[in-house]
């Protein structure tokens, strides 16, 4: 019976289901992350009796016939690229967008990636950095007798010097952006790679069009919400209790079946 | 007595049917646009072998059609400007590589080049062909109307076509319908609800109560040939003791 396979098929969506959400809410914390949806359709039907097909000499066709379908498979898990909120904390070197793009990582291996988690810091020699040391993009050296930086929406960074001299400009963030910011590459650590579904980077100054603005001392939030989470998780538990109901229900009939002698 | 076996065994068939319809239900209870199906079965009524045997026909059990319920499934608010659900009736036209191809889910996204595409890369046709964005412009906007715009600029609007007997579609999988016989008709006007999803129409309730009562149909039928067996064999013993 196919019903035994279409329920397996059912049961392998709602596990790919909870492990999406299980992520979701581990992320709930993380700076700048977007929360991903796992999403299904519907798997091959096999025609039984085709619609349209003539049912009688007289000309009479089938008008809607029988199609069986053999259960579900995952489409994609799709990311959700919307706004975090955003969240002050003091510190100087925290940046988070507001609106569209990504900072731009130079990564060891010379690649770059691109990230909304904007917890940035000052290298032994003045670069601003990420956590794990990458230089963020275009390379930004603060002088080490500035005693602080001001970042402006457009991604200046200005060093305050300690001689109450005037701001010293020491260069500019820059941002990318996507056609497809959903066809990223996660690749952990808060950072994705450009790949051939996401398009090329389009590279532009902070507040320009199309462009998010870069705010300083603030960090943008997950964008996972727990109500939703929550609710999809019960969902997902009981689409997959009422589909391991379905292969108990079958196994009977083929019990019966198989006791008729 | 043949006959009660043949009988059974019809319906045993169908029952199996039903069952795999009421499967492919369930595991589509969160599939994007989904519609439950339904199997309805008839009568086949046929003449015995001999008249004399029995003066009625014998009715067999077949599968008949698939009633398919259009009603609208639960629709959920996503946060992503691209998704997009049909309000009342209606279905987004997707141009597949075999043509045309229609669709209620409306999970939509960017290809690399700014084209409006399912997920499965297939462009999403508007008005006037497939919708191109201008990733240099700024967000993108989808209107109660299906008009898709980028601040003053017009991208293109979802095309919304309909049929005359929407259950005469053949469903290809990836949410994703064929027209049969019947060309789409273009409604006066169309209203959509961005930002959302509709999910799928499968009531869980009915579906487990149809799978209870298949099984026990099945069951009863099950007893009902193990009946006559019994009582074949009961009456080959007599006969055999006779002779």
């Amino acid at each position: 019976m196919r019903a035994l396979n279409t329920a397996a098929t059912g049961m392998q969506a709602q596990q790919l289901n909870v492990e999406v959400i299980a992520n979701n809410i581990a992320n709930m914390n993380t700076t700048g992350f977007k929360r991903q949806r796992a999403e299904f359709q519907d798997l091959l039907y096999q025609n039984v009796e085709r619609m349209g097909v003539q049912s009688s000499d007289a000309g009479t066709i089938v008008p809607t016939g029988v199609q069986v379908g053999v259960g579900v498979k995952s489409g994609s898990v799709y990311r959700v690229t919307e706004q975090g909120s955003v969240n002050q904390t003091g510190n100087p070197y925290d940046t988070a967008i507001e609106g569209e793009g990504y900072f731009i990582i130079q990564l060891p291996d010379g690649r770059d990636a691109y990230t909304r988690d904007g917890q940035f810091s000052l290298s032994p020699d003045g670069q601003l950095v990420t956590k794990d040391g990458y230089v963020v993009a275009p390379g930004i050296s603060v002088p080490s007798d500035a005693i602080g930086v001001a970042i402006n929406r457009q991604g200046v960074v200005s060093a305050i010097m300690a001689d109450g001299s005037a701001p010293q400009d020491v260069g500019a963030l820059e941002l990318a952006r996507f056609v497809n910011p959903a066809g990223l590459e996660a690749i952990g650590d808060n950072s994705f790679l450009e790949t051939a579904a996401s398009g090329a980077a389009n590279r532009g100054q902070p507040a320009a069009v199309g462009f998010g603005g870069v705010m300083q001392g603030y960090l943008e939030t997950s964008n996972v919400n727990a109500v939703t989470e929550i609710s999809a998780l019960i969902t997902a538990q009981r689409a997959y209790e009422m589909n391991s109901k379905v292969i108990t229900t079958t196994d009977e009939m083929l019990r019966s079946a198989s006791n008729l002698r | 007595m043949d006959n009660s076996f043949l009988v059974g065994l019809s319906a045993q068939q169908v029952l199996q049917q039903r069952m795999d319809i009421t499967a492919n239900n369930l595991a589509n209870m969160t599939t994007a646009g989904f519609k439950t199906e339904h199997l309805v079965m008839r009568e086949l009524s046929e003449k015995p072998a001999a008249a004399h045997d029995t003066p009625n026909d014998i009715a067999f059990v077949d599968s008949w059609m698939l009633q398919r319920d259009f009603g609208p499934g639960s629709v959920e608010q996503t946060g992503n400007p691209l998704d997009v659900a049909v309000e009342g009736p209606g279905f987004f036209v997707i141009q597949t590589p075999n043509g045309p191809a229609y669709t209620r889910d409306g999970q939509f996204s960017l290809d690399a080049a700014g084209q409006m595409v399912t997920r499965a890369g297939y462009p999403v046709q508007g008005g006037g062909g497939p919708i191109m964005i201008d990733p240099t412009l700024g967000d993108v906007t989808i209107s109660k109307d299906g008009t898709i715009s980028q601040g003053d600029v017009v991208a293109g609007k979802l095309q919304v076509v309909d049929f005359k007997t929407p259950g005469a579609l053949e469903k290809m999988g990836d949410n994703l319908w064929l027209a049969t016989d019947e060309a789409p008709l273009t409604p006066a006007s169309i209203r959509v609800a961005p930002g959302f999803v509709e999910g799928s129409n499968v009531n869980a309730v009915r579906e487990l109560t149809d799978m209870i009562e298949i099984s026990r149909a099945y069951q009863s039928v099950s007893k009902m040939l193990s009946n006559s067996d019994e009582l074949r064999g009961a009456s080959i013993e007599k006969l055999a003791r006779l002779g």
